[in-house]
Parts: C-alpha cells; structure tokens; sequence
C-alpha cells in the first residue's frame, strides 16, 4: 500500500468511525444560514438523516437562538420583490420575480410570512396564495365566499397547522390561512375565518362584537402561543390558532 | 480525598494519575489535569485508577496532544476571579488557535473521537468548531473530498434531494 492510500483510509477511517452524536456537534457548529446546513446532508445517508432529525433541529435552533435574516419581501411593483441578505443564494429571489398572476394587476401582494410559508393575495382579495420559497410549492386558495361577499377590512395570517411549539417540519405539515374582516353589514363586530390545507376548506366564519369604530390595520398579524393577535383601530384582537375553535 | 494525602503528590498538592495510550505510551499527569475529562474524572471518584488508565482506542500522538492541552487548560475551572490568570487567558486563546488551527484530517478527526471518549467538553467544542469551519463554502463534493466519505446516494436520490433544497444550491 503506498503512503498516500494509508493516508487517505486513515482519513475515511477517521470521519466515518465519528458516532453519530459527533457528526451531530459538528453539524450544529456550521454557520446558521440554512443553506450550510443543506449542502451538508447532500454528502451522505448519515449526514442527511442526522440534519433532518426534529431531535437535531430543535438543538440547532437553541444553539443558535437569533433565525438567520434570509432577505424581506415588500409589494413595490417597480423593485425586486425579495430582497435577500447578503450572501443568499439568489434562487428565492428569482422565484419571487416569477409570483405573476393572470388578471387584473397580474400582483400577488404579500400579506404574512411564518413558518416557512409567505401567504400573498389578489388586489381584490378573491385568491389567496400560499408559498413555500425553499421548496418553491404554491398553493392557490379561493377566498370562502362567506368572506369575499360584504368584506370591508381584510387581513390574514399563515400558520403551521403543527405549530405551537414550532419544533415540527413545518414544510412538510399541512398549515392554516386565518382571514380576519370587518363587513359593512354589521358595523361593530369583527369576523375571522379559518382554511385547513389538510382537508382543503374553509371553516364557518365566526365573530365578535368589538367597539366602534372598528378598522383593522394592515400591519402583519402575530402568533403569541397558540393565540393570533392583530390590530383593530383602538384595540387588539386575538383569535386561537387552533382550526376548531377560533375566537375573536 | 484525605486518605490519598498520603500518596505522591507534586507542588500545588493532588494526586498524579497514569494515562496509558493504545501503543503503550505513559503520560503522568495531576488529578487536575486529568479531571478535564469527564470520564477520567468519574473514575477518579470511584479510586479506580490505582494501576493507570487504559485509553485501548487513544494513539500516543493524539493523547499527547489531549495531555498538552489539559496541561494548559487545567488553571480554568479553579481559577475563575483569579485576576492573575488574565495575562494567561490570552495565552490559552493563542494556544487554541494555534492548536487548531495546525490539525488537518486524519489527525482533527482522531482528536474530535479521543475527546469524545474521554469527555472533555472544552476541546470537544473546539475541534467540532474547526471541522464546521472547513465545511462552510464547500460543495457536497467538496466536502466528501475533505473528510473522504463515500457518496452513499443513489444518482435519483442526490437529484431528488437537490432539488427539494434547490435554493441553497444556486450560488
């Protein structure tokens, strides 16, 4: 055997005799840009069953405690609608540029972004779309008519239906849109409905009466717990994240 | 630990303990040193390390290097509040680096395993860090070079999972 075939079985021996929880420590330390930790599970079988362990990701994300800023979407027409941080791959960008829709202004308009998933709209809120920009899955969702009929103020979220603790793969779990509205029928109450991915439908609306005047505010809602809360003029709403029982 | 006072100690006090490597090597070193290792340091507490401590899967050179580094680290634990180590502090930072920075495959590997074995939590982190700075910016294939691992993907499964994580890969 010549020195360099020793050497380079040592080297094999050396990395591949490492137990799995060493390959683990390894794996935690690399930079937390999501995109390291992909290119790593390409190497092996072992690698990849080890990045994708719930195990493994629940520790990287204590390890790392702050998410990565991969880049923010905004609805300016005349810019790039992702604009990434430096050092992201442009892939996500590219996908962004490509979220064209037929009709009216041809916009899908950002509305949310959690879990993994970004949720965009038609101008009129009759579509929704719910998209994936790692794995670039969309879905396009038809606003319950319950809500298009008489909506005054709109807003949604995007949910992982698995979520509460956020360990999950919310990539592969079915998620949660919420529409929060107010109609002009029925001043001083807030409505909220909320579309299952699982079984592909809308709930029945539910509402709540709110003190006037009531206008809800376009900034993103927010998850506290299992409790979604956002902003009516003068007041906060919350709604429970869980598809079968929401209250506003 | 009073009934060992009796036994051979150095200056500064503490028992000294026998390492054996793999190939035979001794390495005598104090209870401080060696109580870096969480293994030897449980065995310390159950008096079973009389006759020295077998290492049957730690080569001389890389127990070397652990007996180095523990020598250089073993002031830690104590001397926390201790303002005469700050000078030093920066001493054991360079000798980390240095330490480090110098290992290459197969030798990184060899000392990740031997610190995995004995415990010793500090030089774990350390050599784990360096591996993950090597990996960041290499490709798959880069990386399976580095570390010489064996693709074990089936050509449809590499293509598969490229494509499930497309985005990371589009520098």
């Amino acid at each position: 055997m010549s020195e360099a075939t020793a050497v380079h079985s040592s080297a094999a021996a050396a990395a591949e005799s490492a137990p799995d929880d060493v390959i683990a420590e390894i794996l935690l330390r690399l930079p937390p840009h999501p995109s390291f930790l992909s290119r790593a599970s390409l190497v092996c079988n072992r690698w990849r069953r080890l990045a994708r362990d719930p195990g493994f990701l629940r520790r990287l994300r204590a390890f790392h405690r702050t998410p990565p800023v991969l880049g923010f979407f905004h609805n300016s027409p005349d810019l790039p609608r992702f604009v990434p941080a430096e050092g992201v791959p442009g892939r996500v960008a590219a996908e962004a540029a490509s979220l064209r829709r037929d009709g009216d202004d041809g916009m899908w308009w950002f509305v949310d972004c959690r879990h993994g998933r970004a949720l965009l709209r038609s101008r009129d809120w009759a579509e929704l779309l719910v998209w994936d920009p790692m794995t670039g899955e969309r879905r396009c969702i038809t606003v319950s008519s319950q809500i298009q009929e008489g909506a005054l103020d709109l807003n949604a979220a995007v949910f992982c239906a698995a979520s509460g603790g956020g360990d999950q793969d919310c990539h592969s779990s079915p998620f949660h849109v919420v529409v929060v509205f107010t109609t002009g029928q029925c001043h001083g109450r807030v409505f909220a409905c909320v579309y299952s991915s699982g079984i592909d439908a809308w709930g029945d609306p539910i509402s709540t009466p709110v003190t006037s005047p009531c206008e809800l505010y376009e900034e993103p809602l927010f998850l506290l717990g299992k409790l979604c809360i956002g902003f009516l003029m003068g007041a906060v709403y919350l709604s429970s994240n869980s598809a079968t029982n929401v209250y506003v | 630990m009073a009934a060992a006072a009796a036994e051979a100690t150095i200056d500064g006090g503490g028992k000294m303990i026998i390492l054996i490597s793999a190939d035979g090597k001794r390495f005598e070193v104090t209870e401080a040193v060696a109580s870096q290792s969480q293994l030897i340091s449980n065995m310390i507490e159950d008096d079973c390390t009389e006759n020295g401590v077998r290492l049957p899967n730690v080569d001389g050179d890389i127990l070397t290097m652990v007996v180095d580094y523990c020598n250089m680290h073993a002031g830690d634990a104590a001397a926390d509040g201790d303002t005469t180590k700050a000078s030093s502090t920066e001493e054991l930072k360079k000798f980390d680096a240095e330490l480090v920075q110098a290992l290459e495959n197969p030798v990184l590997f060899k000392l990740i395993l031997a610190a995995n074995f004995l415990n010793i939590k500090s030089l774990l982190d350390m050599t784990c860090q360096r591996v993950a700075d090597m990996m960041s910016g290499k490709t798959p294939e880069q990386m399976r070079e580095t570390f010489s691992i064996e693709n074990d993907f089936t050509p449809e499964e590499e293509a598969a999972i490229r494509q499930e994580n497309a985005w990371a890969f589009d520098d």
